[in-house]
């Protein structure tokens, strides 16, 4: 059979555009796929193309269009040869177009988890025998321009192949689903269909368009010769792609709610599978409506198949199976009878459509599926979960993609943890770009992460509180494990730090804090100034001891604002404990302050010889030790507890006085000044001793320091003096000193005469009551008795008076005199005193005797001294004298003159 | 020490013992110890510390407690353990009233009860000690004020 050029070049034009159909399968079916087994898909669409084309030459081509035996299958015309008839080659390389693409229609279907070699095995048998047997019956005695094949003998039309080309590709694939099962994923553990995105959609679409385009070869050159035919079947094409486009569209929107990719892009491709086989014999409506029904087929078939759970991976068998059943029916309910010109009757034709349906099916599947199960058991078609999971272009074919290293990699590190794995970094690609961002963030994150392991290595092992905290005080979740010492909790993140502190410092103090972690927080504040108010700076806490007290420590905080561009958003604190320092400290201060009051003391003291010191504090510790056993005893008479006081407090002041010790003799004043304001009350009570008590504790004190600075001086004196003082010596020494002051204080000059002053062997303690008589009555002597130089002048006398002590002992008793020559006892003014303190009539006072009136001298609270001041004046001295008398159990006898002299004798006993 | 401050001290345990019992309660004189201090049978401590240091408690036989807390609670006879109470109450009183005179500056430690005569309660108190007696009935409890 000879054709024209113009047929023959119509012919290699359309091979051609259906050489293009790979390239848009290529496209479709890699961009439906995901990016790990995309290469894999490719790479079958190259390869079949090249198998199939391959052995359709060898076997397949003379199985379908050889010389026919009983319309079965054809017989000659292997290997085919071309350099006879220009009509056989492009016959040929159309035919083989038509094989190829029957077999990649399988790729799709299986994607994602078929083995390639058995793919490429699959592809030859289809290639070998299914589509060239069952390519034969429809379509055998093509190359010849006869009807041999058993089906087209029956009146069976299939114009471009809706069956012999699209369903068998979908039966095989069918048969193949069944036997491989589903994608891992595809389905949930409920049988409900997940759906897998393909990668690249808009690849797709470029893929539907080149198939698009193809087809228009497919179908127009299906004529097998350029007629008048071919433009209206690839107008018949283009409108049943469009319907089919359309139909999907909106029936897609109404029943997912929205216009899915894949349907837009298997709408396209049902029209033009179902418009395959009628598209010769059609009008412009009825391929329209093919091209719709043929969309609406395979929205139906893709819902049918996820209930049967079949997996196809990019709806080729929706497509390709149910559109082409579709297309070849539509032969029958929509063509030309004339144009078909198989003098059927539409039933008859029907019946013929559906056998060849029926057979074509049976054949391919069931061979299909026969060798298929078979292989399989041999060796598995399916590649293994683990190959499934990485993808099958790195299984299959070690292809990796960036992709593919990205998600490895970062697989990788979510395994071992290893944060200084990095990505491949391909410029110029979008995946490079992410990698490349990727490792920036794990670059800085690593960094950030060995930074934290440094910053929480020195949190561990820093010795100071290190800690950070926020807005609301609440310290952040890393610090330094030393903060926990500090405050001797545990668990301090998100703790507040003013509730930390709180009951270890003063509700004040506490306070102080809040306040100023507040003005932390406050730009408006300098730092500064800020640092001058800190209140815990150098700050005693104290942590309940829960037996009723506190263990204290000393910390110092200090605080450092983190700012950023939105203001000052945590303060760093560092918190020392700095007890050690701070003890030292203030030991050193204690000890400084301790010796500052001793030197002090110390010069106050100089001048006492620290035997009679000590002899002194002896004597008032004695004292101030009686006072304490008055209030202790709590004698119903209160006002006999004052006067036992006051006579006390009165002695502590003279020997006070004595030693020139001033801020005693000052304290002891108040004392008696408070004593006087309680003895004028009426209602006296217990509780108005109290502040009695608390001078006595002050007195007490000052006594204490003096006590442990005379130690120290007599250490002293003992390592590097030997002084041999003789206590009647140091006696007469103070007393010369108590002479010096009180004259310079009064402008009196008197001279001390005690030639014959001796008591050597008087024992200790009546010593000591003679030195208490002596301080008493030079008081006096100097106070009362003694005349300033003018009086003197005045009454004839020497201008400086004179204190007289001598002493002589007889039979054990010590005879001591005391005489000086002063104006004597005023015993006038005596009277009128006397008078005045037990408010006496002026007939009875008037009647008392100057012996009695010396009796009430030695009275509480009788002094005929004008001003009361620190020597004299309050009569007390006199008080105290008679009791050191009935002490020592000595007889007293008074003799004086009127201006010229006063003399006191005691006779003391030295054995009492 | 202070004077105002021991009377603070000295009202609060006073007016305690006036309310509860409606009776008159006495101060008697007050008096000074150095490393000694007075113990009766049941003692309610309170530990002191901030810018003063020390202690104050107060310290009282076990019959005047037990009579006490028989009025307070209006029975005939009470047992031992009222006792116990009663010095606890008194004590969380003084601590409240210290609490609120000196607590803003003051660190006030939890109140603790001991029975008999430890030791170390003196060592908790800074000389000089005031001893100060309370005076109920025939009974003389003591407050103790020891604070540096």
């Amino acid at each position: 059979m000879e054709k024209k050029l113009i047929d023959i070049l119509w012919i290699i034009i359309a091979s051609g555009l259906v050489f293009i159909m790979q390239g848009g399968f290529a496209f479709l079916e890699s961009g439906l796929t995901r990016t790990k087994n995309s290469i894999n898909v490719a790479i079958k669409n190259l390869t079949d193309l090249g198998v199939s084309v391959f052995f359709f030459w060898i076997v397949g081509f003379g199985l379908m269009f050889g010389v026919s035996k009983a319309g079965i299958f054809g017989s000659d015309n292997f290997l085919v040869p071309f350099s006879g008839s220009m009509w056989v080659g492009a016959f040929f390389l159309f035919q083989s177009m038509f094989c190829s693409t029957s077999a990649t229609i399988v790729s799709g279907a299986v994607a994602e988890r078929m083995r390639f070699s058995s793919y490429i095995i699959s592809t030859a048998i289809t290639s070998i025998l299914i589509y060239p047997i069952s390519g034969h019956w429809a379509w055998g005695g093509a190359l010849f321009g006869k009807a041999e094949g058993w089906l087209v003998s029956r009146g069976f039309v299939d114009f471009a192949g809706s069956t012999v080309v699209h369903s068998v590709g979908g039966w095989i694939s069918l048969a193949i689903l069944l036997i491989i099962g589903p994608r891992t994923g595809r389905f949930d553990e409920n049988g409900k269909a997940v759906k897998i995105q393909g990668h690249d959609i808009p690849a797709a679409v470029l893929g539907v368009i080149l198939l698009w385009f193809g087809w228009f070869g497919f179908n127009g050159g299906s004529t097998l010769e350029m007629n008048a035919q071919v433009p209206s079947i690839i107008m018949a094409t283009t409108i049943a792609t469009a319907t089919g486009i359309v139909a999907t569209l909106a029936i897609g929107w109404i029943l997912y709610g929205l216009p899915d990719i894949e349907f837009v892009i298997n709408g396209a491709l049902a029209g033009l599978v179902a418009i395959t086989a009628p598209c010769h014999s059609v009008t412009g409506v009825s391929a329209a409506i093919i091209g719709g029904v043929g969309g609406v087929i395979m929205l139906l078939g893709s819902k049918l198949l996820e209930k049967l759970k079949i997996d196809d991976a990019v709806g080729a068998i929706p497509v390709h199976l149910f559109a082409g059943i579709w297309g070849t029916i539509a032969v029958a309910l929509f063509g030309d009878p004339k144009i078909l010109g198989t003098g059927l009757s539409f039933a008859s034709q029907l019946k013929v459509q559906l056998l060849g349906i029926f057979s074509v099916g049976a054949w391919a599947f069931g061979v299909s599926f026969l060798f298929m199960y078979i292989m399989n058991r041999i060796s598995p078609l399916r590649v293994t979960a683990e190959q499934e999971k990485i993808g099958l272009n790195v299984a299959e074919h070690g292809a990796t993609t960036e992709i593919f290293e990205l998600y490895s990699t970062m697989e990788e590190q979510s395994r071992t943890g290893n944060l200084s794995l990095r990505l491949p970094e391909e410029p110029f690609t979008e995946v490079g770009q992410i990698a490349q961002r990727y490792n920036m963030v794990m670059s800085n994150l690593e960094e950030n992460l060995i930074a934290k392991t440094e910053y929480l290595h020195i949190l561990d092992n820093v010795s100071d509180g290190l800690f950070i905290i926020n807005h609301d005080f609440k310290v952040s979740p890393f610090y330094s494990k030393a903060l926990e010492a500090i405050f001797e909790k545990e668990s301090i993140a998100n703790k507040k730090l003013t509730d930390l502190f709180e009951g270890m410092i003063t509700e004040k103090n506490l306070q102080e804090v809040k306040d100023f972690l507040a003005l932390l927080f406050d730009k408006s504040f300098n730092m500064n100034t800020l640092n001058k108010l800190n209140p815990l700076k150098e700050i005693e806490v104290f942590i309940d001891d829960n037996h009723g007290g506190f263990n204290s420590k000393f910390l110092d905080a200090a605080f450092q604002r983190l700012e950023d561009e939105n203001g000052i958003n945590q303060i760093m604190v560092i918190l020392r404990d700095i007890t050690n320092e701070t003890v030292l400290k203030n030991e050193m201060v204690e000890i400084q302050k301790k010796t500052n009051t001793e030197m002090e003391m110390f010069y106050q003291i100089l001048h006492i010889e620290p035997n009679m010191f000590v002899e002194f504090l002896a004597t008032i510790e004695e004292n101030m030790g009686k006072i304490n056993i008055a209030l202790e005893e709590d004698n119903k008479n209160l006002n006999d507890v004052l006067d036992t006081i006051y006579r006390l407090i009165h002695s502590i002041k003279g020997d006070s006085n004595l030693f020139e010790l001033d801020f005693l003799v000052k304290k002891s004043h108040e004392f008696e000044e408070k004593i006087e304001q309680l003895k004028s009350r009426d209602d006296l009570k217990s509780g108005d001793f109290l502040p009695l008590a608390v001078m006595l504790s002050e007195l007490k004190s000052s006594l204490n320091q003096m006590k442990i600075l005379i130690n120290r001086l007599l250490n002293f004196k003992d390592v590097f003096a030997n002084h041999n003082s003789k206590h009647e010596e140091l006696l007469l020494l103070s007393v010369n000193g108590l002479i010096d002051r009180l004259t310079k204080e009064s402008g009196k000059t008197v001279a001390f005469e005690h030639k014959n002053f001796n008591i050597k062997m008087v024992p200790k303690t009546i010593k000591r009551r003679i030195k208490d008589i002596i301080v008493q009555l030079v008081q006096n002597s100097i106070n009362h008795g003694i005349e300033t130089p003018d009086e003197r002048i005045q009454y004839g006398k020497a201008e400086s008076g004179k204190i007289t002590i001598s002493s002589s002992t007889e039979s054990n008793i010590l005879k001591l005199s005391f005489i000086d020559d002063g104006r004597g006892i005023d015993f006038e003014k005596l009277r009128y005193r006397v008078k005045e303190k037990y408010s006496l009539t002026e007939e009875n006072t008037q009647s008392l005797s100057n012996d009695q009136l010396i009796q009430f001298l030695f009275s509480p609270g009788v002094s005929t001294a004008d001003v009361v001041n620190t020597s004299a004046g309050r009569g007390v001295g006199m008080d105290m004298i008679r009791n050191y008398i009935e002490e020592l159990g000595a007889k007293m006898v008074v003799k004086t003159r009127r201006n010229q002299f006063c003399e006191f004798q005691f006779l003391i006993p030295l054995n009492a | 020490m202070k004077e105002n401050e021991l009377r603070e001290f000295i009202n609060v345990v006073v007016s305690y013992f006036q309310d509860v019992t409606g009776e008159t309660v006495e101060m008697g004189m007050p008096y000074i110890k150095e490393n000694k201090s007075v113990i009766l049978d049941y003692t309610g401590v309170i530990g002191i510390s901030g810018p003063r240091k020390g202690a104050i408690y107060l310290t009282a036989s076990k019959v005047m407690l037990k009579e006490v807390a028989a009025i307070i609670l209006g029975a005939d006879e009470v047992d031992d353990e009222c006792a116990i109470d009663m010095v606890g109450e008194i004590t969380n009183t003084i601590a409240g009233n210290v609490r609120q005179s000196f607590g803003s500056s003051f660190m006030i430690s939890v109140p603790i009860i001991l029975k008999g005569s430890p030791e170390d309660v003196v060592f908790k108190l800074q000389p000089p000690v005031f001893i100060i007696p309370i005076k109920w009935r025939t009974f003389s409890s003591y407050l103790v004020v020891g604070l540096e």
